[in-house]
């Protein structure tokens, strides 16, 4: 009788982690298995049980040449990058968007800015591209105010930025929403008692709105965290070129140039996992960090 | 319920290995022929209609007739009719890049269409993992006489380099020379401009600067690109858009393994290399090239445009992608020039391996001899005994592209110096017409054509006889110092090693020409090339070289 109980309660719930649950065995947990091959000499046809034993090469190779930092400095970088301005804009934004009294204006000013959130990378990339074109909008503006125009995607100085700044454009809609669900959330009470008090809408901006979404801030970021080494292999794969190689390469875009397309498949495994070490180190030390500061844990 | 669910994922993983262990075995399966000896000859029809799969590579600007397709077309109709065959399109991707990532993700996977185009590193990850299928025996039953007669005369180079320990592994495509590539210049902007054709490096540095400073083609203001270029820069044998005229004009061969004072050396790491760059990088600054060249998706696009005034590529260039430029544009008068190095029309240019590309049979493909069958239909039966094939006949005469199921490609050594000779002869009226093969039979029309209309032809006319006529005597009588490589293979440490090193290479060359990199950084990229692997493979290219 009480088993029952126990499976009528728990099953459905369980059938509900499931799908969650098989994606994460396949494409998480069995993969693993393949970091048998960054020290192999792995060949397809000998699969991994049959393929030559090298030990430590490829990551002896690894060392040896100077992309891997490269591309560990690029993937951090711009990781970092999305994340610190993937927070910041959608919050401003929210918070600025909060205080539109007119209804309807608020309304279709946020349903036009989380469009780009649905469109492919391989679209959006499309605009990119035309949009800082070398005979672009953004170069002839520059040009009627007497600059140079400059080669946005091919320049080293910039690549970083155009790629931080669209992925930005393309999410900060999407990552408001959830901010602006928080708001609403707010006691009205609170915002009557402060202007009572005399605070003005910048005071309670500050005192009564910040306060009351910043647990949804801190959780947000702490999810984020999770990704802090998926610097987003489709939208730079769709963006780079070789000339910006040197700054916009990253660990996902370097491992499937060389291992699938080089057909290197075990250096590709070898480069694969220095990203789960590294992205590893950083979430236990951001866990350690956010229970000591923040006192949440992530995990 | 705990219980229910650790089960679960027990089958589950069990699942995921036994597929993973599945992937593995069913390769080794063989791939004896299922054909009947009748159905083995080279030209024997197949009782039931076989269906094969094929990894399509199309053309970069898309040209088939209307309500054709890749897997129906005037080809596959041929193909059909004479040996009961159908192909169907595993993937379509353009040729280049798009192709080779198609064929690496299917290699990955081990997912391979029946048959498919692979270059010369794919053939050999292929003969290495065991998964393509050997056509010694397939080769000697179903391929042509005709066919064998063509691969002989290369004196055994083309069917060798697809030969591994003693087995036929693949199909070449030959590669009959393809030298000197030519530059192609608007001889209508030359005209306007009133500039002589260039004959030197400086000759050349003039004319583009009075493109890029006049706009001769109206483009407006900073449109005009006076050298389109690609952003492999150079070192593609026989390709478009690749600057080796003025690398070879420096002694400079980019890419190849070449003999310097005795010693073998990598091109790519010469200090002519240097020089060739330091050229183009000035070319460059100077807004000669295409500034957008790193960027630049389609070089043909712009060309197509009219924004462009001049590129290097070979005889061909008049059907590819010039054919298109007229099309949009008949005023724009297209000529091929050649570029010496003290303007006596003397050339030094390097040569190449007999073959382009090799077609693969995937191992356990119950019908490997259709790979010889359907070369030797396409090369053999269609171009001779059934050359007025109707449907075939009129996609020809049409100008189409891409119709082909797979692009082998089998001539004679000597097939483009034998085109010219051949087709010059029938204008001058001393062979007859009717004895062409089809495609010459096409440009002799085409040719006639044109000189029927020389002012203002066809599009296909004039690629007719601007590639076969005009770049075709270029070809016959400028004198080349040929400079040939000493090695095409790869060696041990290049299978971990060498992609970085062309990633490097590619990187550098590119940053050097559009000036993100000083040409005195060359000595640090050859420090580089040499202290991660290029040292280590020097050695063993001279080691193989000595063995061979």
């Amino acid at each position: 009788m009480w088993k029952r109980k126990y499976r009528s309660g728990q099953l459905g719930y369980h059938l509900m982690m499931a799908p969650g649950m098989i994606f994460l065995i396949i494409f998480s947990f069995v993969p693993m298995f393949g970091i048998v091959m960054a020290f192999q000499d792995y060949v397809p046809a000998k699969g991994i049980l049959g393929s030559q034993w090298v030990g430590l090469t490829n990551f002896e190779y690894m060392l040896q040449i100077p992309d891997s930092w490269n591309i560990l400095r690029n993937t951090v970088l711009i990781a970092l990058g999305k994340i610190i301005f993937g927070t910041i804009v959608p919050i401003v934004f929210a918070l600025l968007l909060n205080e539109i009294r007119l209804k309807w204006a608020k309304r279709s000013i946020q349903t036009i800015v989380y469009l780009p959130n649905f469109l492919s990378w391989a679209v959006v990339a499309a605009i990119v591209i035309n949009v800082f074109d070398y005979h672009g909008p953004i170069n002839s503006f520059l040009q009627a105010f007497g600059h140079q125009p400059i080669m946005f995607l091919a320049s080293n100085d910039w690549f970083r930025t155009v790629i931080i700044g669209s992925d930005v454009w393309k999410n900060f809609g999407y990552g408001a929403i959830v901010y602006l669900a928080a708001l609403t959330g707010i006691d009205p009470g609170l915002y009557e008692a402060s202007s009572i008090d005399g605070a003005n809408r910048f005071q309670q901006l500050l005192h009564v709105t910040f306060p009351g979404i910043l647990p949804t801030i801190m959780l947000i970021s702490a999810l984020n965290l999770g990704n802090i080494l998926n610097a987003g292999f489709d939208q730079i794969y769709a963006l780079y070129n070789p000339i910006v190689y040197e700054t916009g390469d990253v660990i996902d875009t370097y491992v499937y140039r060389v291992g699938l397309l080089g057909q290197q498949y075990s250096f590709a495994t070898a480069i694969g996992l220095l990203k789960s070490v590294v992205s590893f180190t950083l979430l236990i030390a951001a866990n350690k960090l956010s229970i000591k500061f923040a006192n949440l844990r992530i995990f | 319920m705990k219980k229910f669910l650790t089960l679960f994922a027990a089958v589950l993983m069990l699942l995921s290995v036994l597929s993973g262990c599945k992937m593995g075995s069913n390769q080794s399966s063989n791939s004896k022929s299922v054909a009947s000896p009748q159905e083995l000859k080279p030209f024997g029809k197949y009782k039931k209609t076989v269906t094969y799969t094929i990894g399509k590579a199309t053309p970069g600007i898309p040209k088939l007739p209307k309500g054709q397709t890749y897997e129906d077309n005037a080809y596959t109709k041929y193909l059909k009719d004479t040996l009961n065959i159908q192909s169907k399109d595993k993937f379509e991707a353009q040729t280049g890049d798009p192709y080779d990532q198609k064929v690496s993700m299917a290699v990955a996977s081990g997912d391979l269409p029946d048959i498919m185009a692979v270059n010369a590193d794919t053939l050999r990850q292929l003969v290495a993992n065991d998964s393509i299928a050997d056509l010694t025996d397939v080769y000697k039953s179903s391929a042509s006489d005709f066919i064998k007669a063509k691969y002989n005369s290369y004196n055994g180079r083309a069917l060798k380099a697809a030969t591994f320990d003693g087995k036929l592994m693949a199909l070449p495509s030959t590669q009959n020379a393809n030298i000197p590539t030519m530059l192609w210049i608007r001889q209508d902007w030359l005209d306007k401009l009133g500039l002589k054709a260039p004959k030197t490096v400086d000759d050349m540095e003039k004319v583009l600067t009075a493109f890029v400073k006049k706009d001769p083609g109206n483009n407006g203001k900073g449109n005009t690109v006076g050298l389109a270029l690609s952003k492999s820069v150079g070192g593609n044998y026989g390709s478009l858009f690749v600057a080796d005229n003025i690398f070879a004009t420096y002694n400079s061969f980019p890419r190849q393994w070449i003999k310097q004072n005795g010693k073998v050396v990598y091109g790519s790491t010469t200090n002519e290399t240097k020089q060739g760059l330091s050229k183009l990088a000035d070319w460059y600054k100077k807004g000669l090239i295409d500034p957008q060249m790193a960027v630049r998706d389609s070089i043909e696009s712009l060309i197509i445009s009219g924004q462009a005034g001049a590129f290097f590529g070979p005889w061909w260039s008049g059907d590819y992608p010039l054919n298109s430029a007229i099309k949009k544009n008949p005023k724009a008068n297209w000529k091929p020039y050649i570029i010496s190095k003290n303007g006596d029309g003397k050339i030094t240019a390097y040569t190449q391996n007999p073959v382009s590309e090799f077609y693969v049979v995937r191992k356990g493909f119950k019908h490997p001899e259709l790979l010889p069958k359907i070369a030797s239909a396409i090369n053999d039966k269609l171009v001779r005994e059934d050359k007025n094939y109707k449907p075939v006949v009129d996609f020809v005469r049409g100008g189409y592209d891409g119709g082909k199921p797979l692009n082998v490609m089998i001539n004679f050594n000597d097939a483009t110096a034998q085109m010219y000779k051949d087709l010059k002869a029938t204008v001058d009226g001393k062979k007859d017409p009717k004895s062409l093969s089809l495609d010459d039979s096409t440009s002799y029309n085409n040719i006639e054509n044109y000189l029927k209309n020389p002012k203002n032809p066809d599009p296909n006319a004039w690629s007719g006889y601007t590639s076969r006529i005009v770049a075709g005597k270029l070809m016959a009588n400028t004198p080349i110092k040929e400079v040939n490589p000493v090695f095409f293979d790869q060696t041990k440490s290049m299978k971990l090693k060498w992609a970085n090193l062309v990633k490097l290479e590619d990187e550098t060359f590119l940053k050097i020409v559009t000036g993100q990199k000083s040409v005195n950084d060359f000595g640090t990229f050859v420090k580089q090339w040499k202290s991660t692997g290029g040292t280590q493979i020097t050695q063993e290219v001279v080691q193989a070289i000595k063995e061979k």
